[in-house]
């Protein structure tokens, strides 16, 4: 009577044990199965980059309202919009950026750029993990003259399937 | 006869409370089981964005160079202005709220700019435009520029987790 009591409890030790491995491998598995999301900090460091390329010293940088600094924005800032050729990022393009500079008080245009794949700005403000994420930020500057900047700089970072599953 | 009767009888009811330990331990491994699969499931415990606690906000540092640098009508720079006045004045106070409150108030828990006094440990002049310095700054982002030998100015973005 014993020893079959003691067989019983032994089937149902490893039933259990083979339960809580089984649930410890699942969770594991499930946990680190999951890329981690960096997509918010890219776009912030673009975000930064371009501050620094278009106000620098408290000043706005020379030339940054002219149409040559427009035409060769990326390589005035040194950015670079190249993916890795997977999953046909490079031809889709997984940046945009997009620079306002505004009169300050007034609120008006003086000046706007953008550069990468404009399809990506549709899904902005779109909830969800598998839409690009979009982060949308203003500083303040100032010229030599005295003229004051308001510069709205949205950087749109996609590189969805490496960064969600 | 008697005595068997008693032994038999007490070992039933030790089997008994022992199936049933067994049975409330077996539901217990199970009911945590199921909540760590569920909340791993689930994310609950999100350690997978990328949240990460800024040190540093380039933009708004830029930003609060060039409010410095600004000048007034006079020809005066907020920097100047703020070295020989007390406080921020109404020109300081209201450029610095229509930049820094409008630019990173809603990223932030809390933004102040404001007058420090070097030679009083801990004195901070509390102003009608940001209120009372933030209390607890322990997850910061502070800058901040020496205007005379007695004060500086200052700013403090409090910083919530930062989502991206």
């Amino acid at each position: 009577m014993n020893k079959r009591g003691d067989k019983l409890i032994s089937v149902y030790w490893f039933a259990i044990l083979f339960i809580v491995a089984g649930g410890i491998v699942y969770m594991v598995s499930a946990f680190y199965g999951k890329p981690y999301d960096v997509r918010g900090a890219e776009a912030d460091i673009l975000t930064s980059k371009i501050a620094k390329c278009i106000s620098e010293a408290g000043y706005l940088k020379d030339g940054v309202l002219e149409e040559d600094f427009k035409n060769n924005f990326i390589e005035s800032c040194a950015i670079n919009f190249q993916a890795e050729d997977v999953y046909d990022w490079r031809e889709r393009g997984q940046y945009y950026v997009e620079v306002d500079i505004l009169e300050f008080n007034t609120k008006n245009k003086l000046s706007e750029l953008s550069e990468g794949n404009q399809g990506l700005k549709l899904d902005c403000g779109l909830e969800g993990e598998g839409f690009p994420v979009c982060v949308e930020r203003s500083l303040y500057s100032i010229d030599e003259n005295g003229n004051q900047y308001q510069i709205n700089i949205l950087s749109i970072v996609r590189k969805t399937e490496k960064n969600v599953q | 006869m008697f005595n068997n009767l008693f032994n038999r009888k007490h070992g039933k009811t030790g089997e008994v409370g022992e199936t049933v330990t067994w049975m409330i331990a077996t539901v217990i491994i199970i009911v945590i089981l199921l909540i760590s699969i569920s909340a791993t499931v689930t994310g609950i415990f999100n350690f997978k964005n990328f949240n990460y606690m800024k040190q540093t906000d380039v933009l708004a540092s830029k930003s609060f160079f060039s409010y410095l640098l600004t000048e007034s009508e006079e020809g005066t720079s907020v920097y100047e202005k703020l070295g020989s006045e007390d406080n921020l004045s109404e020109f300081n106070g209201e450029l610095a709220k229509d930049i820094f409150t409008e630019f990173y108030g809603k990223e932030y828990l809390a933004v102040w700019i404001g007058i420090f006094h070097n030679r009083i440990v801990l004195s901070y002049e509390s102003n009608e435009y940001f209120g009372k310095r933030p209390s607890l700054v322990a997850y910061g982002i502070t800058e901040k520029v020496k205007l005379n030998e007695d004060k500086s100015i200052e700013m403090i973005l409090k910083v919530i987790s930062v989502k991206i």
